[in-house]
C-alpha cells in the first residue's frame, strides 16, 4: 500500500500525503479478478473519500479523495473508474479495480471546474467531464485523453449553463446532458446567480463532432425545474428527474421522459407522493433490461420504481436519505447519508460507518 | 406538454419520516408556540419595518425628483440606508413568499459576478427615448438587475450620482429611482400581506399536517426556520465576506462584497447577525431545547455579540472599505469575524438540529 502515483500533479490540489495512497482490507489480494459490486464517494469523520464495495456491501478498498466526491464514470472494460469532484472542485482520480491501486490524478483547467459527472468513450480512450466554463458562464464537456495522463485535448459547447449528468446513450454516437440552467461561480462557492433567468435542458451532443443534436427546453412554468440526472430507458428515451428551484408548490412534478425529436413528458406522482418528494431528486438509474427506472428523494427520504413502459409506480423504497442507486441486473440497490446499503425491498444490507454521497454505481 | 398520472401498481403502506415521527404531545405544543412566535413576533414585525422603509423612501424620491437639491439627495441616501438594514434584518428568513415570483432577486440582485446591474442601468441610462422608464413604469416584467437595491445604489451612489441633485435634476435618472424605489414598496407590501393574511403563507406555515401543500409536521417547519438562519450565517462567510477578502491582501476583491458603493457592506452584515439573534429570541427557539441543552442558546447570542462588537469596531474607523480589506489591522478584524460566525452556524445547523432530532441529511443538502 502508500503507492505513490506516477502522473502529472496538477496546480490548484494535488492529493496530499494520505490521499496518495490506497487503504484496503488486509485480506484483499491486490491483484484479485472479476471484481464486482459498487463504487461511491463518502465521507467520514477523517474525511471525504472513495469505496469499492462487494455485493454484500462491505468495504473492500477505500481511496481519500482531497476533497467531496460525487459521481464515478467506468471505463467500457470496468477495469477503471474515475471519481470526480463535487462541484466547485477541480479533481479527478483514476482507480484501477483490477489492482485497487490510483493509477492517476488530474484537474480540470483553472478557468473550468467540474460538475461532478462523466463518461468514457466507447473505446475507452477518451474521457469525457461536464464543466463550468464560469467567467463566460457557460457548460462545456471536457474531453480528456484517458492513455496520457488525462490531458485535456478539448472540450464541447453545451448551449447553455450547468451541464450536470451526462452520459452516453447506447448507440455510442450521441451524448446527453442534462443542463440545469443554473449559474455559479467558484468565487461564490455554489451559490446560484440566475435563478429568475435560469433556462434548463436536455442537450444531445455528436459525441464525434461536438455538434448539437436536439435540444428541449421544459415549458416557462418549469423554467425553474434544474434538470440534473439523467438515465437511457427503452426505446432511445432518456428519463430524467431535477430539483425545482422555486417556491415549493403543488404541481410541480419533478420526474419524466424525452425521446429525441419528440417533446417531454413528465411523470405526475400521486400528490402526496408528489408533496414528499420537495421537488428534489437525487439521482435516477435504469435497470439492465431496461424495464424499470428508479429515483430518489433524499429530502422526503423514499425511492420510486417506475416501470418504463406503462409508465406505472410499481414500488417504493423508504429510507432516510435515501440517494445513490446501482442496478444489479433487473433490480436496484440503494445507499444513503447514514452509512446503509438498501434493496429495493427496503431491506438493508449493510451498515458502515461512513455517509454514503448522492451516487452509487455498480460495476 | 404531456403529463402523465401516474398509476399504481403496487400500493405500499407508506409512512414517512419527520410526519410520521409521532411527535411527542409536549414537543408538538412547543414547535406550534415557536411557530407562532416566528410568524407574529419576528416575520411580521420584520417585513412591516421593511414595507415602512421602503414606503419612506419611495416618499423621498418623489420629493427628490421635484426639488432635486443635495439635502433631497441626501435625505434618499438615508432612506437608502434605513431601507437596505431593515431587509438586512429581513434578509435572514430565506423562505415563504419571498422565494415566490423571483422577489428575493428582484430586491437584492446579488452577488452579481458579471456586472449585470451596472450594465443594465447604463442601458437603461442611455436608451432612447420610447423606451425610458416613468417614474410609474412597472419593472415586475423587467430584468431582476434593475428592480432593486443594487440597481438604486449605483443611481445614487456611483460618481455620477450628483447629477440627481443638480438643479432641474436629471429627469430620466430620476424617474428611473422613483419606478425602482417603487417597484421595493409593491414586492415589500406582497411579502408582508402573504406574512399577515390569515388565509396566506401565514397559513401554510401554522397549519402543517399530511395535506398542507408544503408542510407536513411543524417539526419541518422549525426544521426550515432554523435552515433559513445556518444559510443566512453561510452567505454571511462563504459569500459576502471571504470573497472580498480573498486568501490574501493582495488578492482581495473588495468590489465583490454587497453594497459596497455605499459604504454599508459591514452595516448590512450587522443588521443580518441582528435579524439572526431576533429569529432565536423572538421565536423562542430556545424553549424548544431541554433545561440542560440551553447554553447552546446562550453561546450563540456568545458568538454574536463577539461578531456585532467587532463590527462596531471596524464600522467606527470610518475607513473606507477598500482599505480594510488590505490593511492589517482592519483585515484582522474582519478575517476574526469567520470564527464567531462558524459558532452561530453550528449551533442553528447542527446543535438545535441534533438535539431535537431535526438534522438534515448529508443529501438532503443543497446538493447536485
Amino acid at each position: 500500500m502508500g503507492l505513490i502515483l506516477s502522473m502529472v500533479i496538477n496546480r490548484r490540489y494535488f492529493l496530499a500525503g494520505t490521499a496518495a495512497s490506497i487503504i484496503a482490507s488486509p485480506g484483499m489480494a491486490l491483484a484479485e479478478q472479476n471484481k464486482s459490486g459498487f463504487i461511491s464517494a463518502l465521507k467520514t469523520a477523517d474525511g471525504y473519500a472513495a469505496a469499492r464495495l462487494d455485493r454484500t456491501g462491505q468495504i473492500q478498498a477505500i481511496v481519500p479523495l482531497p476533497g467531496r466526491g460525487h459521481d464515478v464514470a467506468l471505463s467500457p472494460q470496468r477495469t477503471k473508474a474515475v471519481i470526480f469532484s463535487r462541484r466547485p472542485g477541480n479533481f479527478g482520480v483514476e482507480w484501477d479495480l483490477r489492482t485497487d491501486r490510483v493509477t492517476a490524478e488530474f484537474a480540470s483547467p483553472d478557468n473550468r471546474h467540474f460538475y461532478g459527472h462523466g463518461f468514457f468513450s466507447p473505446d475507452g480512450r477518451l474521457l469525457y467531464a461536464a464543466e463550468n466554463n464560469f467567467e463566460q458562464e457557460r457548460g462545456c464537456l471536457g474531453i480528456y485523453d484517458a492513455e496520457n495522463n488525462y490531458q485535456r485535448v478539448g472540450e464541447y459547447e453545451c448551449h447553455g449553463i450547468g451541464p450536470h449528468q451526462a452520459v452516453l446513450l447506447s448507440n455510442q454516437d450521441t451524448i446527453a446532458l442534462a443542463v440545469g440552467g443554473i449559474a455559479t461561480h467558484p468565487d461564490f462557492p455554489r451559490q446560484k446567480l440566475n435563478i429568475p433567468d435560469m433556462r434548463p435542458s436536455l442537450t444531445y451532443l455528436d459525441r464525434r463532432t461536438g455538434e448539437l443534436v436536439d435540444q428541449v427546453f421544459l415549458p416557462p412554468e418549469l423554467h425553474q425545474l434544474s434538470i440534473r440526472h439523467i438515465a437511457e430507458g427503452p426505446d432511445k428515451t432518456v428519463w430524467f428527474c431535477g430539483q425545482f428551484q422555486g417556491a415549493a408548490t403543488d404541481g410541480v412534478n419533478i420526474v419524466g421522459f424525452h425521446k429525441i425529436g419528440q417533446s417531454p413528458e413528465l411523470i405526475a406522482l400521486p400528490t402526496r407522493l408528489q408533496r414528499q418528494t420537495k421537488y428534489y431528486a437525487g439521482s435516477i438509474a435504469v435497470n439492465s433490461d431496461k424495464s424499470l427506472i428508479a429515483v430518489s428523494f433524499p429530502r422526503g427520504n423514499f425511492m420510486v420504481i417506475i416501470d418504463t413502459i406503462s409508465k406505472a409506480l410499481v414500488g417504493i423504497t423508504e429510507s432516510r436519505d435515501i440517494c445513490g442507486i446501482a442496478e444489479t441486473g433487473k433490480r436496484f440497490y440503494a445507499s444513503n447519508g447514514l452509512g446503509q446499503l438498501i434493496r429495493q425491498d427496503g431491506v438493508e444490507i449493510s451498515q458502515q460507518d461512513v455517509l454514503w454521497d448522492n451516487h452509487l454505481r455498480s460495476f | 406538454m404531456n403529463i402523465r398520472s401516474i398509476s399504481w401498481v403496487i400500493v405500499a403502506a407508506i409512512t414517512f419520516g419527520l410526519g410520521s415521527a409521532a411527535a411527542k404531545a409536549d414537543e408538538k405544543e412547543s414547535y406550534s408556540a415557536a411557530i407562532d412566535h416566528f410568524v407574529f413576533d419576528f416575520a411580521i414585525p420584520t417585513y412591516a419595518n421593511f414595507q415602512a422603509s421602503t414606503e419612506k423612501l419611495d416618499q423621498l424620491v418623489e420629493s427628490l425628483c421635484a426639488t432635486s437639491t443635495p439635502a433631497a439627495l441626501n435625505s434618499v441616501k438615508v432612506a437608502f440606508r434605513n431601507t437596505v438594514l431593515s431587509w438586512s434584518v429581513a434578509e435572514v428568513i430565506r423562505f415563504g413568499p419571498v422565494r415566490e415570483k423571483n422577489r428575493i432577486e428582484r430586491i437584492f440582485f446579488w452577488p452579481d459576478t458579471r456586472s449585470r446591474v451596472q450594465k443594465s442601468v447604463n442601458a437603461q441610462l442611455g436608451a432612447t427615448h420610447e423606451n425610458l422608464i416613468a417614474p410609474t413604469t412597472l419593472l415586475s416584467g423587467r430584468t431582476v438587475a434593475i428592480q432593486g437595491l443594487p440597481a438604486l445604489e449605483v443611481l445614487l451612489f456611483r460618481g455620477d450620482s450628483d447629477r440627481l441633485a443638480m438643479e432641474g435634476g436629471d429627469a430620466t435618472r430620476c424617474a428611473f429611482a422613483k419606478a425602482i424605489s417603487n417597484n421595493l414598496v409593491n414586492i415589500s407590501r406582497e411579502i408582508f400581506v402573504a406574512w399577515h393574511s390569515p388565509d396566506a403563507f401565514q397559513e401554510t406555515i401554522r397549519t402543517a399536517g399530511p395535506d398542507n401543500p408544503r408542510f407536513r409536521s411543524d417539526a419541518e417547519v422549525i426544521q426550515e426556520i432554523l435552515k433559513s438562519g445556518a444559510e443566512m450565517t453561510e452567505l454571511i462567510s462563504a459569500v459576502k465576506l471571504r470573497p472580498a477578502l480573498g486568501d490574501t491582501a493582495k488578492k482581495s476583491k473588495p468590489k465583490r462584497a454587497a453594497f459596497w458603493r455605499s459604504g454599508l457592506t459591514l452595516e448590512n452584515i450587522q443588521a443580518n447577525i441582528s435579524g439572526l439573534v431576533a429569529l432565536q429570541e423572538k421565536s423562542r427557539l430556545s424553549d424548544l431545547l431541554p433545561e440542560a441543552e440551553r447554553g447552546y442558546a446562550r453561546n450563540l447570542l456568545f458568538d454574536a455579540r463577539q461578531v456585532e462588537n467587532t463590527l462596531t469596531k471596524l464600522i467606527d474607523e470610518k475607513k473606507p472599505w477598500k482599505e480594510q480589506v488590505t490593511e492589517t489591522n482592519s483585515r484582522t478584524l474582519l478575517l476574526y469575524l469567520l470564527n464567531p460566525l462558524g459558532g452561530v452556524k453550528d449551533i442553528l445547523s447542527i446543535y438545535y438540529p441534533e438535539i431535537l432530532g431535526l438534522q438534515l441529511g448529508f443529501n438532503s443538502l443543497d446538493g447536485d
